[in-house]
């Protein structure tokens, strides 16, 4: 079935190049996507595996790992 | 829960639960004990590349440890064993600990564990034996296949309802990359290990020719990108801060490598096959895309150096440190050189060659090996709460590593480029300067001598680290669990539909990296699938007689591929040593394609008809009787073997349902054809002196050998028995 609807496209094998435009579109979201992340978010991001692995013995509260 | 002004939460919301550190443990050991023997398979192969020039009485002649079936044992020992258990020791240490909750299920876990090295444990078993389906980094037989399948699909269970469960409600880039990961592996490994079974062990795949090796080379490049690389890059986005005690230098960059890397590495897959045989639009492709992905690479490669930013001083102290910056700058080297080598006047020169080789252990050894053994010398002390057993012992390991990769690489770049050129070389007369292919190779047996010593080098360190790390268990008591405590996620309403909201959910994250890397295979794949004009039909080109087709499963099962191509590419020193170049349309009824990937000894495409059978058996027999100094391996077993016909119905039916123009109900004569054709070629060898019999296995390869790129010609028609 899908042989036929592929083989009814006229000019697919262009769509290679449309498929590069979408890249270089989805490029540029993923960029203003993380651009307009918030510095705070971002910090708190970067420092998720220091604080993953304390255990319940050397982390005597267990707050530092907690953040809101 | 309850939280108070400063943010904190209050204790008694907190829950607590255990990380399992025993399916850790085990992966630790599986990757280091199967590293070992990847190595040292490596290295075995590695000497059998010189033995027959230095040590020919070396080579017993024995079949089981050939270097054809060896090759495949080390390649995917060392990608699916070794690598692969890495990926696990540190993807169930790190996503618990990121996630904030245990692995879903240790039932999960442990049936991964023993799951994947039973797989490993019967790829040992029936690569040596001859048990391929011929096509590199896929060897595996198909009811290998589909353990590999089920192993990866629980494997895939486990940590997306470990993620379900979670109690940070960010997922750290890490967990990105290992889901992005396990699902393309998915889509790779299903999609390629199609095939059409003729026996309990045994399959022809649904793809033929150019179809077939564009499929493959979409999932042999992809494994390199999403089994070698980005569950790796995962790795070092947890491990590389942990050890240098610092986040990543920027989270921001490592969004954009992130999504440019799985969506641009889908591509890239078609520059292997540049000059091949593949329509010019899917090279060009390849080429544009691999070019393209040396900027994410260093992206990610640049996040993991500069996070090291004011802690240089700590590399000269910390083992540990000393092996991630190496491994990053192989990383870093590899895929600039992998994007070069995608150029197709680069290409030209270093395809086929040793070059490829040296460039794919710069990754393996490198990037691989280095980060894993600093994640070892890392994860196991912390473990087993101690101290690393030796910071000395594990800088020698370091240096002599790092040594090892360079005694390993250097000769093969040198051999590499020196073979190429010689191949291409013509005399002021306008003749090949280097026309006997021997010639070529001779030139580079003390390079292969070299190669082995830095093999040998890397091996010894990995023995260096085993000793290390077993003092260190020693040393230590090996915590089995670790407790923790951590608030429940809570739960967040509106919120806006952004990356920050994706990295909160791990199924919409699952489907988008998905959608991106389906994007690339679907276009790729599934023009060429359907467009006719894509392969140009010649009608003289016929489905393989069935001794041909018994000959072809010997050529298969012998790994002849891994050292002789059959792709005659279009230039004139290779049609001028070989024939003319191959046609798209020559290779339709090849399943799976045999075009190799490197030419040890010469191409293969246009060898049929060029010497009579007598020279094809003796020189089975003893390479080095008709081409003195010849590195071929000896293949005595085919004179003696009787070839196994039994099958010979099961495999024409099997062809016949992918169309293959056999006459109705063929199937059932097929074995008389076998007969016939093999008589005839008795008869010619007898009358040359050389007696055997028509049930020989060497028969069988000898027919096959001699139909190879003939049917271009027009002169040989197979003529098939009626029913």
């Amino acid at each position: 079935m899908f042989r036929q609807i592929f083989q009814n496209i006229q000019g697919i094998e262009l769509l290679p190049t449309f498929t590069l435009l979408f890249f270089f579109t989805f490029f540029i979201v993923v960029f203003i996507m993380a651009y307009k992340l918030d510095k705070k978010f971002i910090n708190y991001m970067g420092l998720l595996p220091l604080d993953s692995d304390d255990t319940l013995n050397e982390n005597k509260s267990g707050d530092e790992n907690v953040t809101n | 829960m309850s939280i108070d002004s400063s943010g904190s939460v209050n204790p008694k919301d907190l829950e607590t639960f255990s990380y399992d550190n025993v399916i850790v443990r085990n992966f630790a050991w599986a990757t280091i004990i199967w590293g070992i023997v990847g190595f040292l398979v490596g290295l075995i192969i590695a000497i059998q590349m010189f033995v027959p020039a230095y040590f020919p009485f070396l080579d017993l002649g024995i079949s089981y440890i050939s270097f054809g079936r060896l090759r495949p044992l080390h390649t995917n020992a060392v990608i699916f064993a070794f690598v692969g258990n890495a990926i696990f020791m540190g993807v169930y240490y790190s996503l618990p600990r990121l996630a904030k909750a245990p692995m879903w299920s240790i039932l999960l876990s442990k049936l991964h564990f023993w799951g994947w090295q039973l797989i490993i444990l019967s790829a040992a078993i029936t690569f040596p034996l001859g048990l391929t389906q011929g096509k590199e980094y896929a060897e595996l037989i198909w009811p290998i296949d589909v353990a590999v399948a089920v192993v990866w699909v629980i494997f895939g269970i486990n940590m997306l309802m470990t993620l379900v469960k979670r109690r940070e409600r960010h997922m750290y880039v890490a967990i990105w990359f290992y889901i992005a990961s396990w699902v393309t592996v998915a889509v790779l490994h299903i999609v390629n290990s199609l095939v059409i079974p003729y026996s309990i062990l045994e399959s022809y795949p649904i793809y033929t020719g150019v179809q077939d090796a564009l499929v493959q080379w979409w999932y042999g490049h992809n494994a390199v990108a999403f089994f070698l690389t980005t569950p790796y890059l995962g790795l070092m986005y947890y491990f590389l801060p942990k050890a240098a005690n610092r986040p990543v230098y920027s989270y921001r960059l490592s969004i954009i490598h992130f999504w440019s890397l799985i969506f641009l590495y889908i591509w890239a897959g078609p520059h292997h096959l540049l000059y091949s045989s593949t329509p010019d639009w899917v090279q060009s492709l390849g080429t544009v895309f691999s070019i393209m992905l040396i900027a994410p690479s260093w992206g990610g490669m640049i996040n993991g150096l500069l996070t090291l930013r004011g802690a240089w001083d700590k590399v000269r102290e910390d083992p540990v440190l000393k092996f991630m910056v190496v491994a990053i700058t192989a990383y870093g080297m590899a895929v600039f050189e992998g994007p070069m080598l995608s150029i197709k006047s680069f290409n030209a020169l270093s395809h086929f060659t040793d070059w490829t080789i040296a460039h794919v252990h710069v990754g393996a050894l490198g990037w691989n090996g280095m980060l894993t053994f600093g994640i070892l010398y890392w994860i196991i002390p912390k473990m087993w709460k101690t101290e690393l057993h030796s910071k000395k012992l594990a800088s020698l390991h370091f240096w002599i590593a790092f040594l090892g990769i360079l005694i390993y690489a250097a000769p093969l770049y040198w051999a590499g480029i020196t073979q190429g050129l010689m191949w291409k070389q013509f005399s002021p007369d306008g003749f090949l300067m280097y026309r006997n292919f021997l010639e070529t190779v001779t030139h580079l047996v003390p390079m292969y001598a070299i190669r082995a010593l830095g093999g040998t080098f890397f091996l010894t360190g990995a023995i260096i680290m085993l000793y290390n790390l077993i003092m260190t268990m020693k040393r230590g008591s090996f915590m089995a669990e670790e407790t923790f405590k951590a608030p429940a996620m809570a739960s967040i309403h509106n919120e806006k539909v952004n990356h920050r909201w994706l990295e909160g959910k791990p199924m919409p994250f699952l489907i988008a990296s998905l959608v991106v890397v389906l994007v690339g295979g679907i276009f790729e794949i599934v023009p060429m699938q359907v467009i006719k004009s894509n392969v140009p039909t010649i009608t003289s080109v016929k489905p393989y007689t069935p001794l041909e087709l018994h000959g072809r499963d010997i050529y298969i099962r012998e790994g002849c591929y891994l050292c002789h191509s059959q792709m005659v590419r279009p230039f004139r020193n290779e049609t001028e040593r070989y024939g003319e170049y191959s046609k798209a349309g020559e290779f339709v009824y090849d399943t799976p394609f045999q075009w190799g990937s490197k030419r040890t000894g010469p191409d293969l495409h246009r060898i049929g008809g060029k010497y009579p059978h007598a020279w094809h058996y003796q020189h089975m027999y003893d390479p080095q009787s008709i081409s003195p100094g010849s590195i071929m391996p000896r293949y005595p077993w085919l004179l003696e073997n009787s070839l196994d016909t039994s099958l010979t119905s099961n495999k024409i039916r099997a062809l016949m349902t992918l169309n293959f123009p056999y006459p109705t109900g063929y199937d059932n004569v097929a074995h008389i054809d076998v007969r016939t054709q093999a008589l005839e070629i008795v008869e010619e060898l007898k009358v040359t002196g050389i007696e055997t019999t028509h049930d020989k296995e060497i028969i069988a390869l000898i027919a096959y050998l001699q139909r190879l790129g003939t049917d271009i010609k027009g002169e040989s028609k197979p003529i098939f028995n009626k029913p």
